[in-house]
């Protein structure tokens, strides 16, 4: 009975860890994104290519890249797992590359105003799987574009 | 610090490009080490963000970028245009950075 409890108790109680400090995490992590969103308000991101002005002579280009590696919770893989049964979206990977194309956007935004620019033109982002699915990498890389 | 010029861009604002000198290239093929492979395991339990893994990540693509920029450098250019950078999953547990440009000479 008490190992029949054991091999039960384990999974169960990782999932419980997993549900509650991964639901802190996703909210600190929302409310950081919506702070540092409006504080970068006035960098301007394009994903075009930069055309050329009469001023060009004045101006500067500098290479930014970004990344993160995010995961979910053992509580929302395991919905996952659920959702993989009935079909349909998976709503925590959805929010999850979410929040991290978000934040990796305001890591581009916060080099490009430490550099003290204010325009980042032909932004491409992209995620990559890694660590046999352990994690999701978003990267993001454009160039800052500066008046000297 | 090297004074090659990077960008994404096909050129260089306030700069003429003179001469393509072709495609450039840099990779490296990175595994972390088995603590922190622990470590992040740990915390995958809760979810976030696994800042093991971005440091090697954004160490590796900086190693690679210095390749490529190395590359451009013994063809005597001064600058990389267009690059693009490409990640992929080579194993289990070691993932590829790649990141490719074309190397000029622009005044």
């Amino acid at each position: 009975m008490m190992s029949f409890l054991l091999s039960v108790g384990w999974p169960i109680l990782l999932l419980l860890i997993g549900w509650m400090f991964g639901r802190i995490k996703i909210r600190n992590h929302r409310t950081r994104l919506d702070r540092f969103e409006t504080d970068l308000k006035q960098i301007r991101l394009h994903n075009v290519k930069y055309k050329g002005t009469n001023n060009d002579a004045n101006m500067t280009a500098h290479m930014l890249n970004a990344s993160l590696v995010l995961s979910i919770d053992v509580f929302q893989r395991f919905l996952a797992t659920l959702t993989q049964l009935t079909g349909g979206e998976h709503c925590n990977y959805t929010d999850l590359l979410d929040r991290g194309r978000r934040d990796a956007l305001i890591r581009l935004k916060t080099q490009a105003k430490n550099l003290g620019a204010n325009d980042i033109y032909n932004i491409k982002i992209q995620s990559a799987s890694i660590g046999a699915g352990k994690g999701i990498e978003i990267l993001a890389y454009g160039t800052a574009i500066k008046s000297t | 610090m090297s004074d090659v010029i990077l960008t994404n861009l096909e050129h260089i604002p306030g700069k003429q490009v003179t001469t393509h000198l072709g495609l450039v290239q840099g990779n490296t093929v990175r595994a972390k080490h088995i603590g922190r492979d622990i470590a992040s395991s740990l915390k995958n339990i809760v979810g976030g963000e696994l800042h093991a893994y971005t440091e090697l990540l954004t160490d590796s693509r900086q190693q690679a970028v210095d390749r490529m920029v190395e590359a451009a450098e013994e063809m005597g250019a001064n600058a990389v245009v267009n690059i693009r950078f490409s990640t992929s999953s080579v194993s289990a547990g070691a993932s590829e950075l790649y990141v490719y440009g074309t190397a000029v000479i622009v005044d």
